[in-house]
C-alpha cells in the first residue's frame, strides 16, 4: 500500500506553485483567474488561471482524473447540473463573469457551446437537430431565415452534401463521424463565440476522427475553441496551444509546438514522452 | 520463464480435470432443464384447466333459446290512447298479446294448463314488443312473427339440466309444461341463438335476459374517471420526483412512502374512499366518480413508479445535448424527456388500468354492489362495475346465471388481454434504441 | 508529390514547404557551384566575394529545414512515406550544405590562386569536372521531384567518372607541382578544389542514396563502383 501512495505524493510535491509558461495573452476571449472547483470536500481543480486567445484552439491534456474536463465544464456552467459541485473564483467571458448571480446560464450555454464525447443527436430529424437551439432563442423571424440557419450550419460542420436530400431523416441514423459533425452544426447554430469540445473523437475510427480535426482547423477562423483530449497526438495535430493538467492544477501552458519539442516542466516532459513512472 | 509459475495447474493436467468433470456439470445442466420444463409443463397445464373451464361454461352463456311467434298486434290493447306513449304502452296489454300467441302455438287451454305456458315465457318478453313498436310503428294492427327468450326454467330444461325422471314435484318444470315445449320443438318454433340479452340486456332478476350492458358502462365511465386523474398526476409527479426534486430528507421520504402504497391492498383505498368521501365530503355512493376516484388512488403508485423508470431510462447524454445547447431545464423535460420517456409511461399506465378494471374489493367498499337496472349516463349516476356483477352473479342459484357469470368473465378476460396486447403493441412500436 | 491528400491540410502544407525549402536549397547550392566554375574556367574573379558571404544563406536555409522537420516529426507523427520523406529531405539539406561549404571554400582558394597567378591551372579538366558534378547534382534533384529510382542510380554509378577524372587531374597537379616548385601554392589550393569536387560528386550519390529509400523503404545495397585511386600510390 506505500508503494502505491509513494509516487502520487511524489508527483504532488513536483507540481509548481506557479504554471509554466504564457498564461496570459493578448486578445483574450474567456479569461479565468484562480479558479477552484470542489465535488463535495475533495478539490477537481487547484488554483488555475488561464486565458483563452480569441480565434484559436487550446487544447487540454493530462492524465486520467486531472481535472481537463471538470475545468472545461466550467466555462459553459455545465457543472451546475452536479450538485455537489462548488466553484470558486472568477470566469469571464468578454469581460462578464459568467459565475454572476445576475447571468442567466441559459444564453451563456448559446454563446459557449459544447460538444460530447459520444455523439448525442436528438433522436429527431437531422433538420430538427440543428434548428432546435435557434428556435428555441428565436434566432430566426422566418421560416426562411430558419432553413438558412440550418443549410449554413450544416455546411460550417462539413456535412451539408451528405445530407442536403435527407434531412427529415432522423440523425440518430448517420454514422458516428457524420453524428459527430451533426453536433457540431448544432453547436454552431445558435451562433456561439466559443466552442467546447470534451474528447469529440474518442468514440470514433481514425477516419472520422481525422475528418473532425480537419473540420476544426477550419472552424478556428470563425470561432474560439477548446478541447479536451486523452490524444497527445490530436492536441499536437489540431491546436494552437496547449495546456497541461495534473493532479488538478494548471502545470504548463505553451505553443504547442514548444510544448512538443521542448517542453519547460518535468512533468509535463514525463507525459509528453511517456514515461509515467 | 525459467520459474515454474506456482499454483498454476500445467495444461495437459488441467485438462484431464476439466474433461473428468465434465460429465457432472451436462448431467446438472440437463437437471435444471429438466425441472424448469416440469414447471412450465405444470404451469401451462393448469393455465390450459383454467381456459377449458371458463370456456365450456361460458360459451353457452353467450346464447340461449328463444321461441318465434306470430303475434297478433292488436292496436287498441297495446296502444290504448292511441299515441304511442310511454304511458299508453305500459297501460296497454302487450303481455296479454304474447300470451294470445302463445296459447295459440301451444294449444294450451283451461286455466292451469295457461297458467303452464305463461310461465314458459320471459318476462322480458312484454318490453321487447314494447320496444319493437315504439322503433316500428307500421307494426300496429299487423301480424309479426316475433322471437322472444324462453324462462330460464324452460332454457335450462332445453339445456338438459331439469331431468323428466324426476318427480315432478321435485323439478321447477311440470309434464305440461314438457308436453308444450316438445310441441314447441316439433313445430320448429323454438331455436338456440346467440343472446343479444347478454350484452345488451342490463342488470336483472332473471336470469334469461340479465345483461352486463350496465355493468361494462360503469366500468367505462369508472375506468374513464381513474384515467384522468391518475395519468397526469402521475407523470406530473415522476417528473418532480426525477429532474426537479432536491435530494433531501423529504424527497427519500415521499420516495420511499410511495414505493410503499404500491403493495397497500386494494381494499384499504375502499375504506379510504368510504370514509372520506362518502363520509366526510357526503357524497354519494355507487358512483363511477367515487370508483375512479379511489382507483385512481390505488393505480398512481404503479403510473409514478413506471414513469419513474422510462424516465430514467432516457440517456442523461440527452439532457447534456440539450442543456448544451442552451435548453432550461423545463425545456429539456418538455422537449425530449417526456416524448423519449412517453411509450414507457404509457405502457405503465395502461397496464394499471387493467388492474384496476379488474378490482373489487374497493369498489365493494365504497358501495357499487347496487343492483342498478338503468344504465348509468354520467360518472354521477350510480352503477356498477364488471367484476362487481360477476360477483354478484356469482351468489345466484339459477343454472343460466352460471354461464352468464362465466361469459361475462370471458368478456372481462377479453378486454384485459386487450388492453394488455396494447400495451405491449405500443411498447414495440415507440420503443427507441438510442 | 504523392498523388493523394491527407486530410489534414495543414500536414500537406507542412510537407510541401519542406520540399520547397529543399529545392530552394539545392538551387542555390547549384548557382554557387555554377559561380565558382565560371570564375575557375575564366581565370577571373566573378562575383567569388558574393559567393562566400551567400553561403550563409545556404546555412540558414538548411537550420530552416531541420526545425521544421522536428516539429513536422514532434507535432504530426508522420508515417510510412510521410517519415521518410521527412528524414530523407533533412539528410539532403545537410548533404546540400556540406556541398554549399565546399563551394565557398573553392571559391576562397580560387582566389589565393588567382592572386598567385593561374598560369598551371588545367581549366579544361577542371571545368569538365565541375560540369559533371553539377549536372549529377541537377540529375538527382531532378530524380528526387520525381522519385525517380532509375535516374538516382544512374547518378550514383555515373560517379566513376568523375572519381577517374580526379584521379586523372590529380596525377597531372603532382607532377606539374614536382616539376614547377614556384608554383606550388597554387597547386596546393588546386589540389584540395580538385578534392572538393569529388567530394561534391560522393555526396551527391549520397543525395541519389536517399531518393532510392524514398521510394523503396531501404538502404541501397548495390555495390557501387569507385574508381578512385588517389588513395594509394599510382
Amino acid at each position: 500500500m506505500d508503494n502505491m501512495r509513494a509516487p502520487v505524493e511524489m508527483e504532488m510535491s513536483k507540481l509548481p506553485n506557479l504554471t509554466v509558461g504564457d498564461v496570459y495573452v493578448d486578445t483574450p476571449r474567456m479569461t479565468t483567474r484562480n479558479v477552484n472547483v470542489f465535488y463535495g470536500d475533495k478539490m477537481a481543480i487547484d488554483d488555475v488561471t488561464l486565458d483563452i486567445a480569441e480565434k484559436q484552439v487550446i487544447s487540454f491534456i493530462g492524465p486520467s482524473g486531472c481535472g481537463k474536463s471538470t475545468f472545461l465544464r466550467c466555462l459553459n456552467r455545465m457543472n451546475d447540473t452536479i450538485d455537489s459541485c462548488r466553484v470558486e473564483g472568477q470566469i469571464k467571458l468578454d469581460d462578464q463573469n459568467i459565475y454572476d448571480p445576475h447571468i442567466d446560464v441559459v444564453p451563456l450555454r448559446a454563446s459557449v457551446g459544447m460538444v460530447f464525447q459520444k455523439p448525442n443527436p436528438f433522436p429527431k430529424s437531422i433538420f430538427d437537430n440543428v434548428a432546435y437551439g435557434p428556435r428555441i432563442h428565436g434566432l430566426a423571424s422566418s421560416k426562411d431565415e430558419l432553413d438558412g440557419i440550418v443549410e449554413a450550419s450544416l455546411r460550417r460542420a462539413g456535412l451539408w452534401e451528405e445530407v442536403a436530400d435527407r434531412l427529415d431523416q432522423s440523425g440518430t441514423g448517420l454514422s458516428g463521424g457524420q453524428q459527430q459533425r451533426l453536433c457540431i452544426a448544432r453547436a454552431i447554430a445558435v451562433s456561439p463565440e466559443v466552442i467546447l469540445m470534451d474528447e469529440p473523437c474518442s468514440a470514433l475510427d481514425p477516419i472520422a476522427t481525422a475528418r473532425i480535426e480537419e473540420l476544426i482547423f477550419e472552424l478556428r477562423e470563425e470561432f474560439t475553441i477548446v478541447i479536451v483530449t486523452h490524444s497527445m497526438q490530436q492536441a499536437a495535430r489540431v491546436s494552437n496551444r496547449t495546456a497541461y493538467f495534473h493532479l488538478g492544477r494548471l502545470v504548463e501552458v505553451g505553443e504547442t509546438s514548444t510544448i512538443f519539442t521542448n517542453p519547460q516542466h518535468e512533468l509535463t516532459n514525463s507525459y509528453i514522452t511517456g514515461r509515467f513512472g | 520463464m525459467s520459474e515454474p509459475r506456482k499454483g498454476i495447474i500445467p495444461p495437459q493436467v488441467a485438462i484431464s480435470r476439466v474433461n473428468a468433470s465434465l460429465a457432472a456439470r451436462r448431467a446438472g445442466e440437463r437437471r435444471f432443464r429438466t425441472y424448469g420444463r416440469i414447471a412450465i409443463g405444470i404451469a401451462l397445464a393448469f393455465l390450459v384447466l383454467l381456459f377449458v373451464s371458463i370456456f365450456t361454461k361460458g360459451i353457452p352463456g353467450f346464447f340461449q333459446y328463444y321461441v318465434t311467434l306470430e303475434v297478433v298486434v292488436d292496436r287498441e290493447k297495446i296502444d290504448p290512447a292511441g299515441d304511442l306513449s310511454v304511458q299508453s304502452l305500459y297501460d296497454g296489454d302487450a303481455r296479454g298479446i304474447i300470451r294470445n300467441a302463445l296459447y295459440k302455438a301451444t294449444g294450451a287451454e283451461g286455466r292451469s294448463g295457461r297458467k303452464a305456458a305463461g310461465k314458459l315465457i320471459s318476462k322480458g318478453a312484454e318490453q321487447r314488443l314494447r320496444e319493437a313498436i315504439i322503433k316500428d310503428p307500421s307494426l300496429l294492427g299487423k301480424t309479426v312473427a316475433m322471437k322472444f327468450a324462453l324462462d330460464d326454467d324452460a332454457d335450462s330444461f332445453l339445456r338438459g339440466y331439469i331431468s323428466s325422471a324426476v318427480p315432478e314435484k321435485d323439478r321447477r318444470i311440470n309434464d305440461k309444461q314438457i308436453e308444450f315445449i316438445n310441441k314447441l320443438q316439433k313445430l320448429q318454433l323454438i331455436s338456440y341463438d346467440f343472446s343479444d340479452y347478454l350484452i345488451f340486456g342490463s342488470a336483472s332478476r332473471d336470469p334469461e335476459i340479465a345483461g352486463i350492458k350496465g355493468a361494462f358502462v360503469g366500468s367505462m365511465l369508472t375506468l374513464a374517471v381513474c384515467l384522468v386523474l391518475a395519468f397526469p398526476m402521475g407523470v406530473a409527479t415522476a417528473v418532480y420526483l426525477e429532474e426537479f426534486a432536491p435530494k433531501n430528507r423529504i424527497t427519500e421520504i415521499i420516495e420511499v412512502n410511495i414505493n410503499n402504497l404500491a403493495a397497500v391492498p386494494s381494499v384499504v383505498f375502499g375504506i379510504l374512499g368510504l370514509a372520506v368521501f362518502i363520509g366526510i365530503f357526503g357524497m354519494p355512493r355507487s358512483i363511477p366518480l367515487i370508483g375512479g376516484v379511489v382507483l385512481a388512488l390505488m393505480t398512481l403508485p404503479t403510473i409514478i413508479i413506471s414513469s419513474r423508470a422510462a424516465i430514467r431510462a432516457v440517456p442523461p447524454s440527452i439532457r447534456d445535448a440539450a442543456l448544451g445547447v442552451g435548453a432550461s431545464r423545463l425545456q429539456t423535460v418538455t422537449h425530449h424527456v417526456l416524448p423519449l420517456a412517453m411509450p414507457g409511461m404509457l405502457t405503465g399506465t395502461i397496464i394499471g388500468m387493467a388492474q384496476a378494471l379488474g378490482e373489487t374489493a374497493p369498489l365493494l367498499m365504497i358501495g357499487m354492489v347496487a343492483f342498478i337496472v338503468d344504465i348509468p349516463g354520467g360518472v354521477t349516476d350510480p352503477g356498477t362495475v364488471l367484476p362487481v356483477q360477476i360477483f354478484m352473479w356469482a351468489d345466484f342459484a339459477e343454472r343460466m346465471f352460471i354461464h352468464k357469470t362465466s361469459a361475462a368473465i370471458i368478456v372481462l378476460l377479453g378486454f384485459l388481454i386487450l388492453m394488455n396486447a396494447i400495451a405491449i403493441f405500443i411498447r414495440n412500436r415507440l420503443e427507441r434504441r438510442w | 508529390m504523392q498523388s493523394s491528400h491527407h486530410t489534414s491540410s495543414a500536414f500537406d502544407q507542412d510537407l510541401h514547404e519542406m520540399s520547397e525549402k529543399v529545392r530552394s536549397l539545392a538551387n542555390l547550392v547549384e548557382r554557387q557551384l555554377n559561380a565558382v566554375t565560371q570564375s575557375l574556367s575564366t581565370l577571373e574573379d566573378k562575383g567569388l566575394d558574393k559567393l562566400i558571404k551567400r553561403d550563409k544563406k545556404v546555412d540558414k536555409l538548411e537550420s530552416e529545414i531541420i526545425e521544421q522537420a522536428v516539429e513536422v516529426i514532434a507535432l504530426r507523427a508522420p508515417r510510412a512515406e510521410d517519415l521518410r520523406l521527412v528524414l530523407v529531405i533533412q539528410k539532403i539539406a545537410t548533404i546540400l550544405e556540406r556541398m554549399g561549404d565546399y563551394a565557398r571554400n573553392t571559391a576562397n582558394r580560387t582566389k589565393v590562386i588567382l592572386a598567385e597567378g593561374p598560369t598551371i591551372v588545367p581549366v579544361g579538366d577542371l571545368r569538365q569536372m565541375a560540369e559533371l558534378t553539377m549536372e549529377m547534382l541537377n540529375d538527382v534533384m531532378a530524380a528526387f521531384d520525381a522519385v525517380d529510382v532509375e535516374l538516382a542510380i544512374k547518378v550514383r554509378n555515373s560517379d566513376v567518372k568523375v572519381d577517374k577524372l580526379h584521379t586523372k587531374i590529380h596525377r597531372s597537379l603532382v607532377k606539374a607541382a614536382q616539376n614547377d616548385p614556384d608554383h606550388l601554392i597554387a597547386s596546393v589550393h588546386l589540389l584540395f578544389i580538385v578534392k572538393n569536387f569529388e567530394r561534391i560528386g560522393d555526396y551527391a550519390t549520397g543525395i541519389a542514396e536517399q531518393v532510392y529509400f524514398l521510394a523503396n523503404g531501404e538502404l541501397v545495397d548495390e555495390f557501387r563502383p569507385k574508381a578512385d585511386k588517389t588513395s594509394w600510390n599510382s
